[in-house]
């Protein structure tokens, strides 16, 4: 098929202001897209051009702030389209994995029941899908340490809620579009809450002081609300140790 | 020892040059918003390290010296007296035990700084003393707190010339990867319209008011979350537009229409509240070549710096002397 002046064709390369780069595998949502981004993303952190400062990647994109004054825009897109040439679809490394403690309905998940309805299943049901779930960190955004995990299966497809909450706590398990979204500090929000997990990922006392990185693995576990209260943040930078 | 806050208004804060490097873990790099002022007052103390400074925005603070040093004032066009009486911005004075410094009246301008002699000794986290609210990191002033700065070390009785870049009207912008959301026709409105800021702002954003019709986009409402840039200019559901500046969300789906350029970031977050501009749209090369004429004006700061004879804070009748011409930009006092 021939296309059409106006079709965009990607990957697209375009300046985000002055100093940043965007890449973008689509316009819309694909977790192949998703993978191509992080694939990129640790190929130019892997070998990282001269005056490229950091990047960002996103659900299907990934951003490089560089230093205009010391590679060119023109130079640097260069450099990108030379990893471009490169396999993406397969992944070149393998990122970490955690399991991380969760408190499923009652008032750490106020939405569950909600959820249910929405999927047509039991709650049980519904908590069990979502620990059974092996789940990518696909980006971190909104706030510090708050990762984008999926893709939960298909009955997940639910939308988000039409209220906004004006905050809920850090460690919030949040559910819309087959993501859940893992906060490490309170923030407001239209998600759905279905659990809390008493371990927070961003800890100012740890090294790394964000344990999640996109390109991660979790799976959550549920524990009861009194062992939840037994658990701190260093079980999940003990397994990081290993 | 340290400086006592003694009333401080909501919105000052530690800042330094913030903790670049981090988006990708949800954290935008902050730091102070002028980066201007922010270099005027280390050209002052000759400081070539990353000191902290307290920055305000919009209402300035009363603070009490716990131990003496020297400082100084730039940003913002603001008063600053010492024992109430005046100093001038952008010249270095020092302070004595139990001393009162008062920051007020920011008139031209919205950012206003009080730099002292090797900077402020507050928490680091990341490398950075930054306050950021929303990530709960670094210092944000409290009526009540103390803050440790450094011991003054090799200080100089200086001055530099102020520059008056607080009430531009024109910001220079570029196009961006989410421009094509918008028609032709919106976007030529957008170069069009005249401007206004809004009291909706802090170090996250500006809101913008404008007359006339609101900037639709045609399926830009379905963006997905992508890493925001400092100085996008987003469209939200109602059509109205954010300038977004240091403490900004990491990422975000609503529609960028443009971005404005690294030179121009310090000057638009000057703008004061109910002041009016307009954005003029340029290439991405003279973008780069304003940030490289601008990287060049602030490395070429400390050549400014120029020794004052003597010292002003020991000059009680400061104002009956000739120092209109030279050491200060002349119109300091016809708005006071």
């Amino acid at each position: 098929m021939i296309a059409k002046k106006k079709d965009i064709v990607f990957p697209r390369i375009s300046p985000l202001g002055d100093k940043g780069l965007l890449i973008e595998f689509g316009n819309h949502f694909e977790i192949s897209s998703n993978k191509k981004a992080l694939a990129l993303d640790f190929l130019i952190n892997n070998s990282l051009p001269k005056g490229v400062q950091e990047t960002t990647p996103t659900l299907i994109s990934l951003m490089v702030r560089f230093n205009p004054l010391e590679i060119t825009y023109g130079h640097l897109k260069e450099k990108i389209l030379f990893f471009l040439e490169k396999d993406l679809e397969t992944p070149t490394h393998l990122g970490r994995s955690f399991v991380i403690p969760a408190v499923y309905g009652g008032d750490d998940g106020p939405d569950l029941e909600e959820i249910s309805d929405l999927m047509g299943l039991r709650s049980d049901q519904v908590v069990s899908s979502h620990t059974e779930s092996q789940q990518q960190v696909m980006m971190l955004g909104f706030g510090a340490g708050c990762s984008y995990c999926g893709l939960l299966p298909q009955v997940w497809n639910i939308p988000r809620g039409e209220k906004v909450k004006p905050s809920v706590p850090g460690g919030s398990l949040l559910i819309a579009l087959r993501q859940t979204v893992f906060p490490a500090t309170p923030m407001p929000t239209g998600w759905r809450r279905i659990g809390t997990s008493p371990c927070l990922t961003f800890n100012l006392n740890k090294e790394p002081k964000f344990l999640l990185n996109a390109g991660d693995s979790i799976r959550f576990e549920q524990v009861s609300k009194n062992k939840a209260r037994s658990i701190s943040d260093d079980i999940l930078w003990e397994t990081f140790e290993k | 020892m340290t400086l006592f806050v003694k009333k401080v208004f909501p919105g000052a804060s530690i800042q330094d040059n913030g903790r670049p490097g981090l988006q990708r873990f949800g954290l935008t790099a902050g730091g102070a918003v002028d980066t201007l002022a922010l270099n005027l007052g280390r050209s002052l103390f000759g400081d070539k390290s990353n000191t902290s400074v307290i920055e305000f925005s919009g209402a300035g603070g009363k603070f009490i010296v716990k131990r003496p040093s020297f400082f100084a004032s730039t940003g913002a066009n603001s008063t600053i007296k010492l024992n109430g009486v005046l100093k001038l911005q952008a010249e270095v004075f020092s302070a004595s035990e139990d001393d009162e410094i008062e920051v007020s009246s920011i008139s031209t301008g919205f950012y206003s700084y009080l730099h002292v002699a090797g900077g402020f000794l507050t928490a680091v986290h990341f490398g950075s003393r930054s306050g950021n609210i929303r990530a709960g990191l670094g210092t944000i002033l409290k009526t009540g707190d103390y803050l440790p700065y450094a011991s003054p070390v090799n200080v100089k009785i200086s001055a530099i010339k102020m520059r008056n870049y607080t009430n531009c009207n024109k910001i220079r912008l570029i196009s961006g990867p989410q421009t094509r959301l918008f028609s032709k026709k919106i976007f030529d409105n957008f170069l069009k319209t005249e401007f206004t800021i809004t009291s909706s702002r802090d170090r996250m954003g500006i809101r913008l008011g404008h007359q006339g019709k609101k900037f639709d986009t045609k399926s830009g409402l379905n963006v997905l979350s992508e890493a925001i840039e400092i100085g996008d200019i987003q469209i939200d559901g109602q059509g109205v537009p954010t300038i977004l500046l240091n403490d900004r969300q990491p990422t975000g789906g609503y529609p960028r229409i443009a971005t404005v350029i690294s030179a121009d970031l310090h000057k638009v977050a000057q703008i004061g509240v109910n002041s009016t501009f307009k954005f003029t749209l340029v290439s991405l090369n003279e973008a780069i070549k304003a940030l490289k004429d601008f990287t060049d004006e602030l490395s070429d700061l400390e050549n400014e710096v120029f020794n004052l004879t003597r010292d002003p804070s020991d000059i009680d009748n400061l104002l009956s002397y000739g120092l209109i011409d030279g050491a200060i930009r002349g119109d300091e006092y016809e708005e006071s």
